[in-house]
């Protein structure tokens, strides 16, 4: 068998072809932090000055300084051998993507001594290496009702160590690049450890939304139209066109050896193997092909008991669910029911702890159905739940939705789903399997465009046993 | 008419400085793990076979260039010593490599890590610790659970002429690095001199990868006895850069055109055009807002600039930033180290004179005419002959300069018949293989008898990239002791 219709090969080639893709295309991205495309907006934005729409974050109290640095400096309140866990914080203003709120002083702010997963900084490890955790320090939109109003608040670094103290070096290396900033403002990052807690200079962290405008016409008018351009060229750079003929020739080598195109012969593969697409060679894929080339959503299950993926098409797509089982004449209908996730989500605008029963979400979702399911899916995190509510109210005055919960939400202790999270929309589907004999791998198409799947089981009415073995994935 | 402060454009080179660092790193080059051409060059190389890199794992070379083309370590143990501290001991087979061009290799070795549980299921606390260093392991088993992993890795091989004699590998990750000394021989040294803890890879120079390690809860006997577990992963597979001949003439044929031409589509698509207009725009706004070209204004207001941004400016116009290279005044001569990234002019400019009768008359200087990049030592031999990156088309003998970690140094050479070898004919050697080596040129200009304060003089009428130093000490800092000068590019 050639080399190309083996999972082991393919598997290093699409690892290989994927990262070089991804490597290329986040360059691209202006609103991602550290790229290209960023910086160029960041160069356009020293010369245009103000702020830029859609852009949140902090901005000079006096907004007329040419000095252009602010100082907001986070002083250490604490000082040995206390055991608080606070810091001082000055006034701040901030730009919120619309307009200026100003966030008053808070002094002895909490930072908490407990890390993301509960555990409290002062246990045990002992010598001289005290364990401690990073946490990002920032301005977090809190709005239940009403008005929206703003709260100084933390996000916990999920990585963690176990460091000696008086260490500030690694701090923004430890910054992840996916933290929810649509509604959190970072203004600094923490290491907090068992005894003091030591706050990074702001300005190295802060994206600063607001540089005053310059006050002559001419730089304006010669620099600007070259830097607009440059950031226009780096947004718009498409990368995929580059793979396009890697991609025909190994549809090519796969029709040679297997009759079938790439996308047919691993389709069919995965159903006998063990075997995923590379997330970012499926993304390659979808841009040059504008379809999915297949992703699972879950594995094979043999009971109700179903392990999901929680994986994401490259773009929505009908799902298909299939019998992995050869079934005989007397084999009684069983019923796949989904919960299948709507293309868009929203986003989370307040903390969700165990036991609440409501949950607010960003803007308005009148038009959802008045009662239902919904998903809510905290990367950062690794957080996911599905969660029943009975009735939905759009809030204008703060433009956000208030979901009422069906129950209280159920989430394991010292979880708290952050603002930012995704909630996805679910609908109920089903996939019938009539009666009767069937040859292994028979499937049914849920048709539709879904952003994946949130959960699955299967459901029969015979009395007697049945085997139970079906794999629900894209189409 | 208003030019731009030096203000908003200090602020503005910053941004274009890190627009134009980031996009490089991106499609970096077959060398720079992570980037879009390394990973191409990786997948050539498993399509085609054979190796392409100057970075990465080899097969066993030691004896014939076949040998086992997937590097594993092949074993973790672990001892439980009965008080819920477990050692692990992972081993490692001989492992070949190239680094920095350099063959080398290392016996199978083993490392040792210690680790503890403190028998909590429910909130407990584990770590893994290798040295002075812990890794903190979630001991709660829930859907949050998260987990460190570590990387092994080797980097800053030392050699000592052509021998590999020491490598470190390292375990590291954003959070902690610890590293252990293997010797040439594979012997572990349980306490041995540790350098400072290197920066993580991404941020420090090349490494190469060799396998990951997840520590996580450990459980047996329905959970009666309770540790920790290390499960090791591979990126190796992935990251070695020989792989066998491909045999299949069908994947050859269709597969390997395909990334040739994705690779010259990623360098096609790196246009610098839209950063060139940026700096025209600069040089314009400058020349018609302030009657001075936009080099200058950088200069004059001595802005920062950094070598990423001088890069770019060269690659678009070939001419660098004006760079200083020496200044010189009555409290003596210091130089800046700095090489141009393309040659110019180079002059001498008195900036105060204080005693003019004594300036002028001739003035010997090492000037850079050339550099190279260089690879390494030459293998078994016993003379300083250094492999060069690039065939030069330099004189068969002459001089060249050496940095070293304590001076400049001016040698001999010889260059070998093909060009891409240099040896060392004086009679003293450098004691560092450097990255790379600078042809020097020995010219002479002649400061004029009315030679005032703002004048300035050209080193020599060809462009150059840089100034090594004076011929006559004596003569430099009799200049020195009467005037006030800087040696630049204009």
């Amino acid at each position: 068998m050639s080399k190309i219709l083996t999972p082991e090969y393919v598997s290093m080639l699409e690892s290989v072809i994927g990262k070089s893709f991804r490597r290329l295309i986040q360059e691209s991205d202006s609103k991602t932090v550290g790229t290209a495309a960023y910086w160029a907006y960041k160069a356009k934005h020293v010369i245009k000055g103000g702020v830029s729409s859609g852009r949140v974050g902090i901005v000079p109290l006096d907004m007329f300084d040419a000095n252009l640095v602010p100082t907001y400096k986070i002083i250490n309140e604490r000082s040995l051998p206390t055991t608080s866990h606070t810091v001082s914080i000055p006034t701040l203003t901030i730009f919120n993507g619309e307009e200026f709120r100003t966030i008053p002083a808070v002094q002895n702010y909490n930072v908490g001594k407990l890390d993301g997963n509960g555990t409290a900084v002062d246990n045990p490890l002992g010598g001289s290496h005290p364990w401690r955790y990073s946490c990002i320090i920032g301005v977090l939109n809190n709005s239940t009702e009403g008005t929206v109003e703003y709260y100084i608040g933390t996000i916990k670094l999920p990585k963690r160590s176990a460091k000696g103290i008086n260490e500030y070096d690694d701090l923004y290396e430890s910054v992840p690049a996916t933290y929810p900033r649509e509604s959190f403002i970072p203004i600094s990052i923490a290491n907090v450890t068992a005894t003091k807690v030591y706050p990074s200079s702001s300005f190295h962290f802060t994206d600063i939304v607001y540089r005053p405008t310059i006050q002559d016409d001419e730089p304006l008018q010669d620099l600007f139209p070259a830097l607009n351009k440059l950031e226009d060229y780096l947004e718009s750079i498409d990368f995929s066109y580059a793979f396009q003929p890697f991609m025909e020739a190994l549809n090519t080598v796969t029709r040679l050896s297997a009759n079938v195109s790439f996308k047919e012969y691993w389709d069919r593969k995965r159903l006998e193997i063990q075997f995923r697409h590379n997330k970012d060679f499926r993304m390659l894929y979808h841009r040059l092909y504008k379809r999915e080339l297949g992703v699972d959503y879950t594995d094979t299950f043999s009971s109700n008991s179903v392990t999901m993926t929680y994986e994401e098409p490259a773009v929505p797509c009908a799902v298909e669910v299939v019998d992995m089982l050869s079934r005989n004449q007397g084999h009684p209908t069983v019923s796949v029911i989904l919960n299948v996730k709507e293309p868009g989500f929203a986003r989370l605008q307040s903390r969700i702890q165990p036991g609440d029963e409501f949950v607010y979400v960003n803007g308005d979702l009148s038009s959802w159905p008045s009662a239902g399911k919904i998903f809510i899916e905290d990367d950062f995190y690794g957080i996911r739940t599905i969660v029943g509510y009975n009735s939905i109210t759009y809030h204008s005055s703060g433009d956000f939705t208030k979901f009422d919960l069906s129950g209280p939400i159920d989430l394991e202790p010292n979880i708290i789903i952050g603002p930012g999270a995704r909630v996805y929309r679910l609908s109920e589907k089903i996939a019938h399997f009539n009666s009767g004999s069937s040859p292994a791998y028979r499937s049914v198409v849920v048709e539709g465009q879904y952003l994946g799947v949130a959960a699955a089981y299967a459901t029969y009415s015979y009395s007697g046993t049945v085997d139970i073995n079906f794999k629900v994935r894209s189409y | 008419m208003a030019v731009i402060s030096p203000t908003y454009l200090q602020n503005l080179l910053y941004a274009i400085d890190k627009s134009y660092e980031s996009l490089k790193k991106a499609y970096g080059d077959k060398e720079s793990p992570g980037s879009a051409l390394y990973n191409l060059s990786l997948a050539k190389v498993l399509v085609r076979g054979g190796s392409d890199h100057e970075l990465g794992l080899l097969p066993n070379y030691s004896h014939t260039n076949e040998g086992n083309y997937v590097v594993s370590p092949t074993s973790v143990t672990r001892q439980d010593d009965g008080n819920n501290l477990n050692h692990f001991q992972i081993s490692f087979p001989t492992i070949s490599f190239v680094y920095k061009g350099v063959r080398g290799y290392v016996n199978s070795t083993t490392l040792k890590f210690n680790s503890k549980y403190d028998g909590n299921y429910e909130g407990g606390f584990a770590y893994v610790r290798g040295r002075d260093r812990y890794a903190r392991i979630n001991t709660t088993g829930t859907g949050s659970d998260r987990t460190t992993v570590f990387m092994v890795y080797i980097k800053d091989l030392q050699l000592n002429r052509d021998q590999v004699n020491k490598l470190y590998y390292y375990t590291g990750s954003l959070d902690y690095t610890t590293s252990h000394v293997v010797d040439k021989a594979g012997n572990y040294q349980s306490d041995p001199y540790v350098p400072p803890p290197p920066a993580p890879p991404s941020t420090d120079g090349p490494y190469i990868p060799l396998a990951y390690i997840k520590p996580s809860r450990y459980t047996e006997g329905g959970g009666d006895r309770t540790g920790i577990r290390l499960d090791l992963t591979r990126p190796y597979s992935l990251e070695q850069v020989h792989y066998a001949p491909q045999e299949e003439t069908g994947i050859l044929f269709n597969l390997l055109p395909a990334l040739i031409s994705a690779e010259s589509s990623v360098l096609n698509q790196s246009s610098l055009n839209p950063y060139k207009e940026v700096f025209d725009s600069l040089s314009s706004h400058c020349n018609s807002r302030a009657s001075i070209s936009f080099r200058e204004y950088v200069y004059n207001n001595g802005l920062v600039v950094s070598k990423s941004l001088r890069e770019l400016y060269s690659l678009l116009y070939n001419r660098d930033f004006i760079l200083n290279f020496c200044s010189g005044s009555r409290n003596g001569i210091s130089t800046t180290g700095a090489v141009a990234l393309a040659k110019g002019k180079i002059i001498i400019k008195f900036n105060e004179v204080s005693n003019r009768a004594a300036l002028p008359g001739a003035l010997g200087t090492y000037l850079i005419a050339d550099k190279v990049k260089v690879i390494g030592k030459v293998t078994g031999t016993t003379d300083y002959i250094l492999k060069l990156a690039n065939y030069v088309n330099w004189p068969q003998s002459g001089r060249v300069g050496i940095r070293s970690s304590f001076s400049n140094g001016i040698y001999d050479y010889s260059l070998g018949a093909e060009g891409d070898k240099l040896s060392i004919t004086s009679d003293s050697h450098p004691d560092v293989v450097p990255d790379e080596i600078y042809l020097l040129s020995e010219k002479t200009c002649v400061i004029p008898d009315n030679i005032a304060a703002g004048a300035s003089v050209d080193l020599a009428n060809e462009d150059y990239f840089g100034f090594w130093g004076f011929v006559d000490s004596a003569r430099a800092s009799q200049i020195a002791s009467n005037s006030s000068f800087v040696i630049r590019t204009v």
